[in-house]
């Protein structure tokens, strides 16, 4: 065989290979419908075409229906907390510097502003847990006081919370009414903080219920609530309970450390710009 | 629509919901008010009533939507026989209940908590834009 035939046959040979390559690569490429349909040619759709279309679509409404259905459902709570649910709080040592809803000396150097909800889980959080320990080694030293400021963000129990905590405010009770709905929180808009429950966690708390009761109703403290409210939009808060340490932002119910350190920080900060003076 | 083109882009979003819905689980877990690109109102709908299904944070739920998007394009890219037949309406299926779903707790935030959370509204978003796709596909004209 001469060099020219073998040469032929090779080129053949690889053109070959070449070949089937490609169409191997043009299957894997192709469409899934298309090779399905060359491999069973002549296979018919078991049902017709709209009426799979129906059917996933009524798979769907199901599955919304349900899930919407469920989310409605009132899970969480059955209505309004009777008054003889509710927890009263251990009273506050009665000398404890405190005026409406500042807690601490006045003169304290440093000043924690606190924009909270009554109704926020984590404001709960913060509150109950965190608040404490800060008031203990900051506010009862004198270092710093305490400044609850407004900012009901999730819905109108939150709005009533807030001004019954003002009414309360009115007779230097701000700081028990505060512990009282932490306490008593059982979730959002579930009817523990409608006005009649507000009105007996005041009397619950030895208040003077006819000028609480009269405080309430009228709306006195509907401005404040919202003059609270327009100033933490106005700096910014966008999520609750957000923190102001001096000028030091704290956002969440951060572990007590990062307040501590924030507080600390913005002490020493002070303490440099008395001995500068 | 091309088979690469549509279930590359159904990954991607299934990817990025997954993305925005595991960020809204993470905050409901966690003591860390929700990041809200300027705006107000996370918060709010986070902690609201609705943002739980039987105490299954809603996020959760996006995450376990979007896996299984994901596990169908992937299913029918393999391709698993079955699959073949029918990813394109089970995707269908499921993100029009996705969507309807979205449509609810968008109405929800809109007149009921009356804030709107940025990161809801995009997963909102991605699974109308994933149920467009296969709308298109499934009304297709076909051999079939």
């Amino acid at each position: 065989m001469g060099r020219k035939a073998r040469r032929r046959r090779e080129k053949r040979r690889t053109t070959k290979v070449l070949v089937e390559a490609e169409v191997e690569v043009t299957e894997g490429l192709r469409p899934a419908r298309e090779r399905r349909e060359k491999k069973k040619p002549t296979r018919p759709s078991r049902r017709p075409r709209y009426l799979r279309i129906l059917t996933g679509t009524a798979a769907a409404a199901v599955v919304a229906t349900i899930l919407i259905v469920v989310s409605l459902a009132p899970w969480e709570s059955d209505g309004e907390v009777t008054p003889s649910e509710f927890i009263i709080p251990p009273p506050r040592p009665a000398d404890a510097p405190r005026q409406g809803t500042t807690l601490g000396n006045p003169d304290a150097p440093l000043t924690i502003v606190e924009y909270s909800d009554f109704q926020c889980p984590f404001c709960r959080k913060a509150g109950l847990e965190i608040m404490p320990q800060i008031e203990a080694e900051y506010v009862a030293t004198g270092k710093a006081k305490l400044v609850w400021k407004q900012f009901p963000i999730e819905g109108e129990e939150s709005v009533w919370a807030a001004e019954a905590s003002e009414c309360a405010a009115e007779q230097n009770a701000f700081w028990e009414y505060h512990d009282t709905l932490f306490l008593n929180r059982t979730g959002i808009n579930v009817g523990t903080f409608v006005i009649t429950n507000l009105k007996v966690i005041a009397k619950e708390l030895d208040l003077d219920t006819e000028a609480f009761n009269a405080c309430l109703d009228q709306g006195r403290y509907r401005d404040k609530v919202a003059t609270d409210y327009a100033e933490a939009r106005r700096r910014e808060v966008t999520g609750t309970p957000t923190f102001f340490v001096g000028q030091t932002k704290v956002v969440g119910a951060k572990p007590y450390s990062a307040f501590k350190e924030a507080i600390d920080d913005e002490l020493a900060k002070l303490g440099e710009a008395g001995e500068a003076e | 629509m091309g088979d690469f083109l549509k279930w590359g882009a159904l990954a991607v979003l299934a990817i990025a919901g997954m993305g925005v819905a595991a960020y809204l689980t993470y905050s409901h877990y966690v003591d860390q008010p929700i990041m809200c690109a300027g705006m107000s109102g996370c918060d709010a709908v986070e902690n609201s009533e609705y943002s739980t299904l039987l105490d299954i944070p809603v996020g959760l739920l996006g995450v376990l939507f979007c896996a299984g998007l994901l596990t169908l394009v992937l299913a029918r890219v393999a391709p698993l026989p079955l699959a073949e037949e029918w990813a394109l309406l089970a995707a269908f299926s499921m993100t029009l209940a996705g969507v309807a779903f979205a449509a609810y707790l968008t109405y929800i935030e809109l007149f009921v908590v009356e804030d709107i959370c940025i990161w809801c509204t995009s997963f909102a978003g991605i699974v109308t834009v994933a149920w467009l796709i296969t709308l298109v596909d499934v009304l297709a004209p076909t051999t079939e």
